[in-house]
Formats: structure tokens, C-alpha cells, sequence
């Protein structure tokens, strides 16, 4: 077997390792409250492993993910609310829709680079999360929100508790996973990573770097649609300060603190930045000095993101037990 | 004949850094093309590969004009270049980085490759079997595919990016200083390679400071300076040519 498939398939076995551990918390915990830190952890890694890939992998930091996962988010609930769609119709559209509109006005954003990329999708960002406060008669704006009476089924399996939104959004997890690690393992992939080193010499290889860009705008934004849909499915009431500007820049702490080389760094991420200010609930005031400390030293000491981090010290505890 | 620049123009503001230069590089032979520094020499490489839009002039290849295509339709229509400061991919070991170089040899998309529908990993094991050659081919020690690219001593990372233009089987190939930072030896070795091509069929068009290796390699030369045709003929011919004597070689042998 060559080199690269076990590389993939040393992904695979950890995937199945991360649904055990998802089964295992799922059976074990009945506690609502941990269980909804969990849920919020999953659904914003959803969204994170799609940026992982654009940001990490395409090298195309954005600062508008908050708008694609509103765009799924009132996709799904407007659907099956007002056009009586199944839950699961719309949760496919949701993740359709935002894919189509990151297609559409991708390429003209696209051809920017850098950091003029950055600033044109923090400024759609803004414009949609405006967009979503200003347009009561859909989305209930601000005030008084969305009201969701459906909850989320499979055929006429209702799925509405904690527990089996703990469930939906697992499976959420794992099927993103392994969507994200073939991408990688694959001439895509490899298209991805080499434009983000040398543009020049990634279009001299037949690469169509603007089309590689689009597309991969567009996963992301598939992404960021399928973890709005969970968040509308699990809160079912919800409003536009949901898919603000904060979300974006959370969905972009999750990523760099994760890991920017490895889908895997986004439950990383996700894990820290959801249930750390849970867990310091008790410190109150402290409460945000703590998280940023903690914030400060990952970046200081762990460069590379959580992920990296941990396959380093397991390594390392690994390579200690051989030379004993 | 494999390439045709005719009038070939690229001005920068105020700059001309290419001047109406006209010149072919005919099928399975290697040409040549010298010039002292700031000759234009890389930036005639960078129009024909597409990196640049010549100001004006026409660039044919294989009958059909280049000009107007993008980087990559030139790359897929069978052209493949290295560059004279590497552009090697990042954070990429040896062998991802010469398969990224077979992109042309795939043609899956993004959904078949997150579904790893079976015609993904069928061209997978093939771009990786392309990746293989390319790499024997320029002597890279099967040892090092998988070290990241970018962490190989300098000759070697040549190698590898002269691979990675390989292993899309291209039939005219740019080479931008492919010698410069190479050991006599090396430079030996990248020589024969270019030969082993060339009796191939292989087209190729080479940018080189190396005169030795120009003169023994090229079947024709082109010099310029300025951004101007200064001459263009066989080795010989050009060697014994006052204009490039006093333009170019002169200043080398006074040099040495």
C-alpha cells in the first residue's frame, strides 16, 4: 500500500475513534446543561472544519462565515416553518442554499487577495447580519427572533430532545469529517494547498486557481449552512445576534487555536472555545481575564494549534516509553 | 515547430522590458536563451507560461495562439515550467508535491473527491505511479519522497521541481536557470537529463546563466539585451558573433 493511502487511512481510524468517544459521551452524559455545551461545541466545529479548509488549506482567511451559517440557519427554520418542508428537506437546502450564494459571489470576491479578501467578506458579513436583524417579516430581526414550532424529524421519528439533537449533531460531525478529510486527500487538495504557497507556479501546474477558490468558498459556505440549520433545529428560538460579527471571529479563534493544517484541530478548537467559559462560569469576573490567558498561552506555547499540540505529546509520551 | 514569438512586447509603466523580440524554439530541440541580467529573459518565460500578458506581439504554440490564456490553460495544453526562485510548495512532502505537479493527468472535482467516488482513488494511485517516475527519473533518492519538499538541500529541491514540470508529460518545457546553485556535478547530471529529453521529443526552452552549459546543451541560441534580439543562431554561430561578444561573452571572458 502506498505511503498516502495510509495517511488516509490513518484519518479514517481516527474517525472512527471520534465517534466511539462521541457514542461514549453520549451514552454517559444525561446532565442537560454539558450536554448542551457539547451541542454548541459540535455545531460551531461543523462550520470551523469548513473554514479550516478555506482559511487553513486555501490560505483564505474569512471573516464572514457568520453570514453563511445565518443564511442556513433561516433557510431551514423559513422552510419548514412557512412552507411546511421536512425538517431533513430543509436542512438540505440549508446547506445548498449558502453553498450556491459562496458560488455566486465567491468569484467576484475571489479575484481580491489577501487582505482586501478579508475586508470584502467582513463587509458581507455585516451586510447579511444586518440584513437578518432588518427583515422582521422573515426572520423576526432582533426582536422578537425566530420562533421554530417544528422540531427536527426523520420521517415521523421526532427527534426533539437534548439528547437526540446530541445525537443528529454527531453524526453532523462525523459525516463533515469525512467529507473534509477526502477533500484533502485528493488532487483538490493538493490544488488547495499549492495555491496557497505559490499561486504562480499552482496555475503553471494546470491548477485554475480563481475556480479552486470559488469552490472551496462554497464548501465552506455548504459547511457554515449545515451547522445553522443544527442551531436553529437545537435552539428553535434564536435571533440575528446569533450570526453576528462575533461568530465570525469566534469561528476564526476555534481555527487558528484548533490547528490551520488539520480538519482535526476544529473539535480542537471548538472543545476549548465553547466549554472553556462554561467551565469558568464560577470565576465571574474573571471569567473573560482566565479565557484569554488561557487563549494567549495556546498561541504562545502551542504555535502550531491544539491538534498539533496533542499528536505531539502523545508522540513524545510514546517515544519516551520505547527508550525505556 | 513547436513555439513562435513574433513581436513580442511587454512594457512595465515606463519600462520596456521586452522589445518586439521574435524568435522560435523548434520541436524537439533545445533552445537557448541568453542575456546578460535584466534582459527580459524571465519575463518572456512568464508570458508563454501565462503568468503575464504580453503588452503586444503573438506567442503560438503547436499552431494556436497563447496569448489571452490563463496560466493554467497553458499549462494544460502541455506546457510546464520551473522557476529560477524555486516556487516549490509548502508544508507538502516530496512526492504531494510532484503529483500536484500531474494535475493535468486528473480530472476529478470537489464533490467526486468528498465523496472518494472510485474514480478518485483509481486516479489517485495514478498521479501517485506519475509521481513515482517523474521523481526516479531525476535521480531523487526514494528515501526522501516523503520528507516535506521545502526542507531538501537546494540541488535537491531542483530535482524535485523539475519532476514536478515532468511528470504532467509536457512537450515543451521552460526551464528558468535550472543550474543556478548547482555543484559542477549537478550541473553535469541536469545536462544529461535535458539531453535524455530532448532525444525524448521533448521541446525545451532554456533561460541559463551557465554558458558551458548552454553552448554544449543548446542546439540553437537566442541573445538578447535590453529586451531586444541581439542575435540568434547555433552555438558556434553565436559565440563568433562581434555583437554578442561585445554585448555578453566579451564581458564574461573579462570577467574571468
Amino acid at each position: 500500500m502506498s505511503e498516502l493511502s495510509k495517511a488516509y487511512r490513518h484519518n479514517l481510524r481516527g474517525l472512527a475513534a471520534a465517534s466511539i468517544i462521541l457514542a461514549l459521551i453520549g451514552a454517559s452524559t444525561s446532565n442537560s446543561f454539558y450536554l448542551t455545551t457539547i451541542i454548541f461545541a459540535l455545531i460551531e466545529a461543523i462550520s470551523a472544519i469548513g473554514l479550516t479548509l478555506l482559511f487553513g488549506f486555501a490560505g483564505l482567511a474569512s471573516l464572514g462565515q457568520a453570514a453563511f451559517v445565518g443564511l442556513g440557519a433561516y433557510t431551514a427554520a423559513l422552510l419548514v416553518e412557512r412552507c411546511a418542508f421536512p425538517p431533513i428537506a430543509g436542512m438540505a437546502l440549508a446547506i445548498l442554499v449558502p453553498t450556491a450564494v459562496g458560488w455566486i459571489i465567491g468569484r467576484p470576491l475571489l479575484r481580491l487577495s489577501g487582505l482586501y479578501l478579508t475586508m470584502a467578506s467582513l463587509a458581507l458579513g455585516v451586510v447579511l447580519s444586518l440584513v437578518f436583524s432588518q427583515a422582521i417579516s422573515l426572520t423576526g430581526g432582533l426582536d422578537p427572533g425566530f420562533m421554530l414550532n417544528h422540531a427536527f424529524s426523520l420521517g415521523h421519528w421526532t427527534l426533539d430532545s437534548t439528547k437526540d439533537m446530541y445525537w443528529v449533531c454527531s453524526v453532523c460531525v462525523v459525516l463533515t469529517l469525512y467529507l473534509a478529510i477526502n477533500l484533502i486527500h485528493s488532487r483538490f487538495g493538493r490544488g488547495l494547498r499549492a495555491l496557497q504557497s505559490s499561486e504562480a507556479a499552482a496555475e503553471g501546474s494546470g491548477i485554475a486557481t480563481v475556480r479552486f477558490k470559488t469552490a472551496i468558498f462554497a464548501i465552506a459556505a455548504g459547511m457554515a449552512g449545515l451547522s445553522g440549520a443544527l442551531y436553529a433545529f437545537f435552539m428553535r428560538s434564536f435571533n440575528a445576534t446569533a450570526f453576528d460579527f462575533s461568530l465570525s471571529i469566534e469561528l476564526l479563534i476555534i481555527v487558528m487555536v484548533g490547528s490551520l493544517r488539520s480538519v482535526w484541530g476544529a473539535l480542537f478548537g471548538a472543545a476549548v472555545v465553547t466549554i472553556l467559559p462554561a467551565a469558568l462560569e464560577n470565576f465571574s469576573d474573571y471569567k473573560l481575564f482566565i479565557y484569554g490567558v488561557v487563549m494567549v498561552l495556546i498561541m504562545m506555547f502551542l504555535p502550531d494549534g491544539l491538534f498539533h499540540g496533542a499528536v505531539q505529546g502523545v508522540s513524545r509520551l510514546l517515544a519516551g516509553k520505547d527508550a525505556k | 515547430m513547436s513555439l513562435s514569438v513574433q513581436g513580442l512586447t511587454k512594457r512595465f509603466d515606463g519600462l520596456t522590458a521586452v522589445d518586439g523580440l521574435s524568435f522560435e524554439a523548434p520541436k524537439g530541440k533545445v533552445t537557448a536563451l541568453i542575456g546578460p541580467n535584466g534582459a527580459g529573459k524571465t519575463t518572456i518565460l512568464s508570458m508563454i507560461s501565462g503568468l503575464m500578458a504580453p503588452s503586444h506581439g503573438s506567442i503560438v504554440y503547436e499552431g494556436g495562439a497563447l496569448t489571452g490564456l490563463s496560466g493554467h490553460q497553458i499549462a494544460q495544453r502541455g506546457i510546464a515550467r520551473t522557476y529560477q526562485n524555486l516556487q516549490m510548495f509548502e508544508d507538502m512532502s516530496v512526492l504531494e508535491a510532484v503529483m500536484t505537479g500531474a494535475h493535468v493527468l486528473g480530472r476529478s472535482g470537489p464533490i467526486s473527491a468528498m465523496l472518494r467516488l472510485p474514480v478518485v482513488r483509481r486516479e489517485e494511485h495514478v498521479l501517485e505511479a506519475a509521481a513515482r517516475t517523474a521523481l526516479q527519473r531525476v535521480h531523487v533518492p526514494q528515501s526522501l519522497y516523503l520528507r516535506e519538499a521545502v526542507s531538501l538541500p537546494y540541488g535537491l529541491q531542483r530535482r524535485v521541481e523539475i519532476a514536478r514540470a515532468l511528470v504532467a508529460a509536457p512537450r515543451l518545457l521552460l526551464l528558468d536557470e535550472p543550474a543556478a546553485g548547482l555543484n559542477p556535478t549537478e550541473t553535469e547530471e541536469l545536462t544529461h537529463l535535458i539531453a535524455g529529453l530532448r532525444s525524448e521529443g521533448l521541446t525545451v526552452l532554456l533561460v541559463e546563466h551557465d554558458m558551458e552549459m548552454v553552448m554544449n546543451l543548446s542546439d540553437s541560441v537566442v541573445v538578447m539585451n535590453f529586451g531586444k534580439l541581439i542575435c540568434a543562431g547555433t552555438p558556434s554561430e553565436v559565440q563568433s558573433n562581434p555583437l554578442v561578444i561585445e554585448a555578453y561573452l566579451g564581458e564574461e571572458e573579462a570577467d574571468a
